[in-house]
């Protein structure tokens, strides 16, 4: 599905990413681990065609994306959601979702599961998104990302600085997501998250791979993911 | 209990009822005052509709006011053509104007965009005084009477003038307001929120900002080819600064990204150095003073505050 074949990337003249490859399949969840600096917000961006490769390819099925223009890659069934949320704060939840559905056709069903996997928005569908609560908001970035109907979809730290009960929430979304086929890239520092989630662990340090950990030798190896994780 | 669009509807709805119903309990003066503060709200609006909805500060919109008045203006003078096709061809140039000027302004953002548009707009006012032969330079020119007449109406007659900039500022802000609630116009929102996300939802971003540009342009072009036409005069201090000053004041004391903001801001000032200038001779002190006082207890205008405080469903 989505892979990356000797990526290399960075910001200006400053390489961060060397020869970064790995493939993230349908109905499994990648996690992207590493500790911080390491590259794993710099591989999504690469991946969105946020930043020029140096080197390398992204391909999604056999469509080139590293050669498309940023805003066609999302066109072929890329959700994005980034640290921090970003959402249009001044839009209404409503239209929030609106917006991240107007590139797919206006498919009306869409939004239907969207609620129904986020009760809490439809509670909140007029409300403007600056007013809600942290939770609130990566719900509904999670929910505008699902509204393209991505084939993958990138997840940067999800549940970082959310209450208990929300990070329950997006967990079971994200895995809701993988269970409909859809390749989820996983940023997460969370030990007990990777170990609940994961599929497959790519590790990254100080920009290159430096392994892929299958689910088995996530739970008989934790002391290898412990490693690469934490500040 | 009513929804906020039921409520929108009928604020809106009533503001033009209002501007329709006080031609007829207006005096004269204010009468005439209210005509020319529609066509100059109508100019704001375009304008709010690049600043407020896509957040593009855009200092050079005299450029597109003045493409409107001298394409309709030379057009009858050069030309001869008639008030109905000579506006026609002021919104056309000004939206050809725009798309030029968008194109190449548009490789830019933030401080060098407005440094851009400004000027390209200083260079436009200069193009007026350089084709003085055509132009009548700063002295600018007037349109006879007999020839300000459109679809057999006089439109020098105050009632028909009226009618006349009612009937321009009610398209503009029809326009403007379906536009906002649009598909096109949550895309400008999201873009002036944040537009790499824009982006990232697969939108091409600076297909939609060169739209809005366009769009802004062709709407302050007709606010500026209606003004010629309405007051018969076409000069060269419209494309001045001062008049790409002008709309990001009215609109930013009205509120912007506010349907209805333009209009109150461009009221507001239009009033305020109407009546201070009737008090001294330094009434831009006391209209500065107002302003200092205005952004710091509505730093979002008077509809923006009103919007936050109040009423969440303005548009």
């Amino acid at each position: 599905m989505l892979r990356l074949e000797g990526v290399s990337a960075g910001y200006g003249r400053a390489q961060v990413l060397r020869e970064v490859s790995f493939e993230a399949r349908p109905g499994e969840i990648l996690c992207l681990v590493g500790r911080n600096g390491a590259g794993k917000t710099t591989t999504v961006k690469a991946i969105m065609g946020l930043l020029p490769l140096m080197a390398g390819a992204v391909r999604l099925g056999d469509v080139l994306l590293s050669d498309l223009a940023p805003h066609k890659v999302p066109q072929q069934g890329i959700g994005y959601v980034p640290q921090g949320r970003r959402l249009f704060g001044e839009l209404t939840v409503g239209e929030n979702l609106a917006v991240g559905r107007l590139t797919n056709g206006k498919d009306a069903s869409v939004l239907e599961e969207v609620l129904q996997l986020f009760p809490r928005l439809e509670e909140r569908y007029g409300q403007r998104a600056n007013t809600l609560s942290g939770g609130e908001q990566q719900m509904l970035a999670m929910g505008r990302a699902m509204c393209l109907r991505p084939k993958v979809l990138l997840l940067d730290e999800p549940t970082e600085g959310l209450q208990p009960s929300m990070i329950e929430a997006i967990r079971d979304a994200t895995e809701q997501m993988r269970d409909q086929g859809v390749a989820v890239v996983l940023v997460e520092q969370r030990m007990d998250a990777i170990v609940a989630l994961a599929d497959q662990v790519a590790l990254l340090e100080n920009g290159r791979m430096c392994g892929v950990l299958s689910r088995d030798a996530v739970a008989t190896e934790p002391k290898k993911l412990a490693h690469h994780l934490g500040v | 209990m009513m929804g906020g669009m039921q409520k929108s509807l009928l604020l809106h709805g009533g503001v033009l009822v209002v501007l329709f119903a006080l031609q007829f309990v207006l005096p004269a003066y204010h009468h005439g005052n209210l005509a020319r503060i529609m066509v100059l709200a109508s100019y704001a609006m375009g304008y709010n509709l690049l600043f407020g909805y896509t957040g593009l500060l855009s200092l050079g919109h005299a450029l597109f006011f003045a493409a409107g008045l001298y394409g309709m203006g030379l057009a009858m003078s050069q030309f001869g053509l008639s008030a109905g096709i000579a506006l026609m061809v002021g919104i056309l140039l000004g939206a050809l104007v725009g798309a030029v000027i968008g194109a190449l302004a548009l490789r830019t953002e933030g401080v060098a965009f407005m440094i851009v548009t400004l000027m390209f707009a200083q260079a436009g006012y200069l193009t007026v005084l350089y084709f003085g032969a055509y132009t009548r330079g700063d002295e600018g020119f007037v349109i006879a009477q007999a020839d300000r007449v459109l679809l057999s109406l006089d439109l020098s007659d105050p009632t028909v003038r009226y009618f006349a900039a009612f009937s321009v500022f009610c398209a503009v802000f029809i326009m403007c307001y379906l536009a906002v609630q649009s598909r096109f116009g949550k895309v400008l929102i999201a873009i002036r929120e944040n537009e790499d996300r824009a982006r990232m939802l697969g939108y091409d971003v600076a297909r939609y900002k060169l739209a809005a540009v366009v769009l802004s342009a062709s709407l302050s072009a007709l606010a500026g080819a209606s003004y010629g036409l309405l007051f018969g005069y076409v000069g060269a201090s419209f494309a001045s600064v001062q008049y790409s000053i002008f709309p990001l004041l009215w609109v930013l004391l009205g509120g912007a990204g506010t349907v209805l903001g333009p209009l109150i801001g461009t009221l507001f000032m239009f009033y305020l150095i109407d009546l201070s200038s009737g008090i001294t001779t330094a009434y831009m002190l006391i209209a500065g003073v107002v302003l200092v006082f205005l952004t710091l207890f509505a730093p979002q205008g008077l509809m923006g505050e009103l919007r936050r405080r109040v009423w969440r469903w303005l548009p």
